[in-house]
């Protein structure tokens, strides 16, 4: 552990001297930002603007408003102060300045370094040690950039009167590592180097350089794709934390979010470029095989499903809900483990070693819809559907319920439970280790809660619905062994 | 780097053990069931008109890429020297030597003897201190080299490693892979010299994607 983090260690900083000793690079960091502060004091007035400050939450922003409207930034202003617009341009460009030096930097650590960190890896680094070197860089650079640029902002906006310095610099930092990230997706993916500067440009003056100013924001008439957009939450932070004293624990979330699912993905990529090669395994081959069995199984089931449930729809329901579904609160944040379910064959995929089990399991999952789909038309259930707020997990959540059949449809039993059980039976001791088993049986509960609390299932639903898989996985064991008599279905190695 | 290895493999008679490899692009295969065997101590050649996929072979040798079929199995520590000389532009010879040091896990005091033997070997001293965007052909593939033998392998792939060396150097690398043979290493290159085929113990010839010996 100790010798790994050490090799980290070696790899950050000589990478860091790395990307240092590059002139054009260096020159580029007191650069960029002087240009961009330049074009804010020469082209902006100190006067008033309207703006929409979306990231506030201010009762007058929520809920679905068309148009959209318009804040002017004195009357927000409880210190007296005024805000002007040269101040809020130093605020967004030099966040923009920040997001666009660390996705360039980002990018030049890994393109072009790609074939010798492979090298480095062949020669025995980890994948991950290298990671982290690329990592230690990152965090380091988007610090040092947020700290520049916070004692720039802080020489013209003078931080009096409630606002957050720590604030600003944490939507400053965020907006770098959320571009950085990008730089490196980027520099894992783009071929050619040219190719790759022109995203970043694009993407860079687009997202924290144009649509996320909060002028340009005032008169959108899309806010909701703005909002969408990665340097959403850290362009809010940052203005935020310059002007007012409120703080939005929210935007702070969303930020890291948008930060790690971008890390996630570029390391991903990166991981891909780097890893040792060695010719596919039979194992592995045969994942592929079974994978794309699975992919069909899929979008047929899918299909089946919607057929099902627009039929279901439209014939008359039924509401089954008890005092005790009453008595069960809205909880948004389950809508993450349940929408885990729809990710979880292939979780399962990865697990597999014995074949005949992927196929025990995809023959009970038929089984199950076979019978549940037959309830469905049987007995159709509908319920009311729950009041919703403006949350990241209850526009998710509202975003499920949108697709949902009207007034309901596929309900009893739960497919949602009971395919998560039958996959937890047929990848049962599959993994080589104990603990994945245990991390598995934890989401297939977390999976089967959720469909109460997100309110998409009734309790009789789920009771229903865990007999269902485990009949149906027995009935496939039973069904499977006929055809092929052989006494233990012969594990790959 | 986790070479797979197997009982046969470990075995002293063979070091490096390559079965079946089949690799295509596209329509065009480009190995076609090439297999060898080296045991400790040989020095093996690899030779081919070009594009016959003999840098291929050895990317796929040292698990730079992947085969499409086949296996490869090798046991003890792997010296890689890619054709292209791969480097950190700004970075020095010596901070490579930290770099691959840690890879390699050599202790400081082994990295600074071998890093220094290596340097003047390969007449690498004036330069160790430059970075290597700085230094001419000759020189970075010199690093790129010394970075392959930083360790002493057991096992060494090189793809033309003396391309670009100075006569000096040549002999150097020559003496260098003559101890290595004598230490038990076993040694596989990628030459076009077809004048020192003699100096080889085995040279594979590459041809429609199959490896035959041409000289024993």
């Amino acid at each position: 552990m100790l010798e790994s983090a050490c090799r980290s260690w070696v790899a950050a900083r000589l990478f860091l001297r790395d990307v240092l000793r590059r002139r054009f690079t260096v020159a580029l960091i007191f650069l960029v930002p002087a240009l961009f502060d330049a074009v804010a004091l020469t082209t902006t007035a100190a006067r008033p603007v309207q703006v929409t400050i979306a990231g506030l939450r201010d009762p007058l922003l929520e809920g679905p408003v068309t148009p959209r409207p318009v804040l002017d930034l004195d009357l927000l202003d409880d210190g007296g102060r005024r805000i002007d617009q040269r101040q809020l341009s130093l605020v967004f460009l030099g966040h923009a300045a920040a997001c666009f030096l660390a996705c360039f930097l980002a990018f030049s650590l890994v393109h072009r370094r790609r074939e010798v960190d492979a090298r480095l890896v062949l020669a025995g680094y980890r994948t991950h040690e290298v990671m982290l070197g690329k990592l230690g860089v990152l965090l380091l650079t988007a610090g040092v950039l947020a700290a520049g640029q916070l004692a720039v902002i802080g020489f013209w906006v003078p931080m009096q009167g409630g606002q957050k310095p720590a604030e600003l610099f944490a939507g400053l930092f965020l907006g770098g590592m959320i571009y950085g990230a990008v730089g490196l997706l980027i520099g894992g993916l783009a071929r050619q180097e040219l190719a790759g500067v022109l995203l970043i440009v694009f993407f860079a003056n687009v997202d924290p350089g144009w649509l996320q100013n909060p002028i340009y924001f005032a008169q959108s008439q899309r806010p909701d794709v703005i909002r969408a957009l990665p340097a959403y939450a850290s362009t809010q932070l940052s203005v935020i934390g310059a002007f007012f004293p409120e703080l939005d624990i929210e935007l702070l979330w969303r930020g890291m979010l948008y930060a790690a699912v971008l890390l996630a993905a570029a390391f991903v990529v990166f991981w891909l470029r780097i890893r040792p090669r060695r010719a596919a395994s039979d194992q592995c081959r045969a994942r592929g095989h079974f994978g794309k069995i699975l992919l069909f199984s899929y979008a047929l089931w899918i299909a089946a499903f919607e057929l099902v449930g627009r039929w279901a729809q439209t014939l008359p329901t039924h509401d089954l809900t008890t005092a005790w579904d009453r008595a069960i609160p809205l909880v948004p944040a389950f809508i993450w483990p349940y929408e885990a379910c729809y990710a979880l064959p292939l979780v399962a995929l990865l697990l597999f070693r014995d074949w005949h089990r992927f196929n025990v399991g995809l023959l009970a999952i038929a089984i199950a819809s076979l019978l549940a789909f037959t309830v469905y038309f049987v007995l159709p259930v509908a319920f009311p559907r729950p009041v919703l707020g403006t949350s990241l997990s209850e526009r998710v959540l509202a975003a499920e319920l949108a697709g949902d059949f009207s007034p309901g449809a596929n309900k009893l039993p739960s497919l949602h439970v009971a395919i998560s059980w039958i996959l937890l039976f047929a990848v049962w001791g599959e993994a080589r280790r104990r603990w994945v088993d245990l991390a598995l049986a934890a989401l297939v509960v977390a999976i089967t809660v959720s469909t109460v609390l997100v309110k998409q299932h009734l309790l009789i639903d789920v009771f229903t619905a865990v007999p269902l898989a485990a009949g149906a996985f027995a009935l496939a064991g039973w069904l499977y062994r006929r055809p092929a008599p052989f006494a233990r279905p012969e594990c790959s190695p | 780097m986790n070479p797979s290895t197997s009982p046969d493999v470990l075995r002293p008679e063979v070091l490096l053990r390559a079965e079946g490899l089949h690799k295509r692009y596209g329509q065009r295969r480009v190995l076609r069931g090439a297999s060898l065997a080296v045991p400790p101590g040989q020095l093996a050649a690899i030779v081919g008109a070009n594009g016959e996929g003999k840098s291929t072979l050895l990317r796929i040798l040292a698990g730079a890429e992947a085969a499409d079929q086949g296996s490869v199995t090798r046991a003890g520590r792997l010296g890689y020297c890619p054709q292209d000389s791969l480097l950190y532009g700004s970075l020095t010879p010596d901070e490579h030597f930290e770099l691959f040091g840690a890879a390699y896990r050599l202790s400081p005091e082994a990295l600074r003897a071998s890093a220094d033997g290596l340097s003047a070997r390969f007449a690498l001293g004036p330069y160790r201190r430059t970075p290597v965007d700085a230094l001419s052909g000759g020189t970075r593939q010199k690093v790129n080299l010394a970075l392959a033998l930083l360790h002493d392998p057991e096992v060494l792939l090189l793809d033309e490693p003396y391309a670009g060396l100075d006569r000096d150097s040549y002999r150097h690398f020559v003496e260098w892979a003559l101890e290595a043979r004598g230490r038990g290493r076993a040694v596989v290159l990628i030459t076009h010299l077809v004048l020192e085929q003699a100096q080889f113990d085995v040279v594979w010839h590459l041809h429609e994607g199959r490896l035959e010996v041409a000289h024993a």
